[in-house]
């Protein structure tokens, strides 16, 4: 029999994770409305003064993005888990494919629910969008999404750990969250924040495309 | 599986087992609950990392708890083409929805399946992956008589196109019958071949 290659492997992985939401929706009902309360609240909370609300806006959707990890990493292995099909997955994926799967699909909803945060934060708070911040939300989403994939894992695979998610997963998103919101800042140097939005970016998932195959042991 | 061993919390669940599963075989295994039984379709499955030992598999394993296996959200054509996907083998998920008989299911979600009916469509799942080796964990508990012989039908089927199977139940029933080999196991131990 001819084994998927890694890439078809990883291809099926994100359809799967793409079909399960597009039928459940579970992502966009946990995220999206919580992603939107959020930065309207913080708006009358730090608003309503115009220079307020611009020195605090790209932290605002930075925030957002962050906090929505949380239940984003859910997503990744305890919702398979709950529903017994984490180990049909484990057993028909390699680790590689598994991994890369579901960080394009972790990615994807991340990269999105920054979208909203800052479309919303723009509109709202009458900032521009810099090349910056794109830069930053692209990289940036990118690097959470290795950590909510990993930190999912780990999670999930260790009942009693189960409360430390929010207390592991928020301080390592620290970076993105400081490069993310500087380079949405008018005035700020872009390069030394793009560098280490970049840095954090390599290391992140370099880091965790290593330990990804140790969490899946049993 | 050969001198396969598991310890776990310092209590050895399997000691030196030597278990070797002809291609094209059906071997089900029973024994009380805690006697190892999940942990020893685990470790054929490759889930579970022996402690000591080795274990070979010519291709893919695949274990089932149950009627897991698929997620919730999806319907039931969905799912199964979702899973035989992930083996490369997305076309065969129709063939294997209409051979497990629940075409009438086809668009229903799992989530609102009975036991029974999950219990289909994961066979459903299993028989359009094609593994090398399908390891089922209790897949009769929520069958009744005649759930049990259509499972031993869809068995036997595998069996004729050379994948080899691993039943753990507590209710094997025609499941035995169908059987070629029948491990009883008691306390991480092989008490009857």
């Amino acid at each position: 029999m001819t084994e998927p290659t890694t890439g078809a492997a990883t291809a099926a992985v994100f359809r799967r994770e793409v079909a399960v939401e597009l039928a459940g929706r579970e992502a966009l009902v946990t995220t999206a409305p919580f992603a939107s309360a959020f930065v309207v609240l913080a708006g009358l909370a730090f608003g309503p003064g115009p220079q307020q609300l611009a020195a605090t806006a790209g932290g605002t959707a930075w925030l957002a993005v962050l906090v929505a990890t949380v239940p984003l990493a859910r997503a990744v292995a305890g919702a398979e888990m709950a529903e017994d099909s984490w180990d049909a997955l484990r057993g028909l994926v390699a680790p590689g494919p598994l991994f890369a799967g579901k960080l394009l699909a972790t990615w994807a909803a991340l990269a999105l629910t920054w979208v909203l945060s800052a479309a919303l934060v723009t509109v709202l708070f009458e900032v521009p969008v810099l090349p910056g911040a794109l830069y930053g939300g692209a990289v940036g989403t990118l690097a959470l999404a290795a950590a909510t994939t990993t930190f999912g894992v780990l999670v999930a695979s260790g009942a009693r750990r189960g409360g430390l998610l929010a207390a592991l997963i928020l301080p390592a998103g620290l970076p993105a969250l400081l490069a993310g919101t500087q380079l949405a800042t008018p005035g700020v140097a872009v390069l030394p924040w793009g560098i280490l939005m970049t840095l954090y970016a390599v290391a992140v998932l370099t880091a965790a495309w290593a330990v990804f195959p140790v969490l899946l042991e049993e | 599986m050969t001198g396969v061993s598991r310890i776990h919390g310092g209590r050895a669940v399997w000691a030196a087992l030597d278990l070797s599963l002809a291609a094209g075989t059906l071997t089900v295994v029973t024994g009380p609950n805690g006697s190892g039984k999940s942990t020893l379709l685990r470790m054929a499955s490759g889930l579970l990392r022996p402690s000591s030992g080795s274990r070979e598999c010519a291709g893919r394993a695949l274990y089932v708890r149950g009627g897991g296996g698929l997620r919730g959200a999806q319907t039931v054509v969905d799912a199964v083409a979702a899973t035989a996907g992930l083996a490369g083998r997305r076309g065969a998920a129709d063939a294997a929805v209409d051979l497990l008989g629940i075409r009438a299911l086809a668009h229903r979600r799992v989530g609102t399946l009975s036991a029974g009916e999950r219990v289909r469509a994961a066979m459903a799942a299993a028989v359009a992956c094609r593994p090398a080796l399908l390891c089922l964990d209790e897949p009769t508990a929520a069958l009744d008589t005649r759930g049990t012989e259509d499972l031993a039908a869809v068995l036997d089927a595998l069996r004729a196109d050379g994948r080899t199977v691993l039943v753990a139940t507590h209710q094997p029933g025609a499941l035995l019958t169908a059987a070629d080999a029948h491990l009883e196991i008691d306390d991480g131990r092989v008490v009857l071949r």
